[in-house]
């Protein structure tokens, strides 16, 4: 029994580990593209500034909730684990 | 000499995890079983190949158990023994505890030689008989005959996931890299750009100083 705790936590600790540098890593594309954006349409005023408004919502954003698929996938594969080795 | 090292590291690490990715995902003989029984085993330097002691089927600390096999021959009647454990929570992810009730359809799917029964036994693991391992099997499920094709989806899927998880952790390197680390750089560069630049501007008024007085022009 104590092993399925020690599987929970582990297993909470790696994706939680993922999740985050996914969604650094989706912000980091994100914001890249702004500044190619703002290079592109040579638009005036403070790139910076401006990149960090159109960033403010992000976090709302579709993409990056999907993110929490991180950690629903994985308990998706392992019901799907338990029920075709023991059920099925 | 170094690109022989450096091959002979990446060649190493593929095989490793090529041969790690064998041992642990499933694979289907099949096979017509031939008898089933349990054997108290003794566990030992060879203990990484079998379950975690708390999944066995003893609570005992000495590693001797009693665990269940499973004899079948394939078509061709080369032999198979499978061993039959439950396998724990982490590692290898099959989460399986149905070992008993696997054990007694094996069981029922006895066939002698005149009238088989083909089943196709999912297992995992190597049967390896020096260091005296046996695969585990997962499931047993009829089959037609021995010359039916498998298609093997579980691999295709957890494969096709781990090389995206692989792409994926590359290309998140790869923007770290370009995003973190490399303008890092430049500043680290222009930095030494600039204390290099004053210590020429040092040197060279130095120079100048000595070279008006030592210097032959």
């Amino acid at each position: 029994m104590i092993g399925i705790l020690r599987a929970w936590l582990l297993g909470l600790v790696v994706l939680t580990a993922f999740y985050w540098l996914l969604k650094i890593y989706f912000r980091s594309t994100r914001r890249e593209r702004l500044e190619k954006q703002f290079e592109a349409e040579a638009m005036t005023g403070d790139r910076d500034a401006w990149v960090e408004a159109q960033m403010k919502d992000y976090g709302r954003s579709l993409k990056l909730k999907l993110v929490w698929l991180v950690y629903i996938l994985p308990m998706i594969g392992m019901a799907l684990a338990i029920y075709f080795v023991n059920y099925d | 000499m170094w690109k022989y090292i450096k091959w002979g590291f990446r060649i190493t690490v593929l095989i490793i995890v090529a041969a790690f990715l064998h041992y642990t995902l499933p694979q289907r003989d099949i096979v017509r079983i031939t008898g089933t029984y349990n054997r108290l085993t003794e566990v030992g330097a060879n203990s990484i190949f079998y379950a975690s002691p708390d999944s066995g089927t003893t609570t005992n600390t000495v590693d001797r158990r009693d665990i269940r096999f499973i004899e079948a021959v394939y078509p061709d009647g080369g032999p198979m023994v499978y061993r039959n454990e439950d396998t724990g929570w982490i590692w290898p992810p099959y989460f399986k505890y149905d070992s008993s009730n696997l054990q007694a359809e094996a069981t029922n799917a006895i066939s002698p030689k005149d009238k088989p029964e083909w089943v196709a036994v999912t297992h995992y693991g190597w049967r390896l008989p020096i260091f005296s391992i046996y695969p585990n099997a997962v499931k047993i499920k009829a089959v037609a005959g021995p010359d039916v094709r498998l298609i093997p989806w579980v691999n295709i899927v957890v494969l096709v996931l781990l090389g995206l998880l692989v792409l994926m952790l590359w290309r998140m390197w790869a923007q770290f890299k370009e995003r973190m680390i490399e303008p890092a750089m430049d500043d680290l560069n222009n930095t030494l750009d600039a204390v290099d630049a004053r210590a020429d501007a040092a040197r060279d008024r130095a120079r100048g100083f000595w070279g008006r007085l030592f210097g032959r022009k």
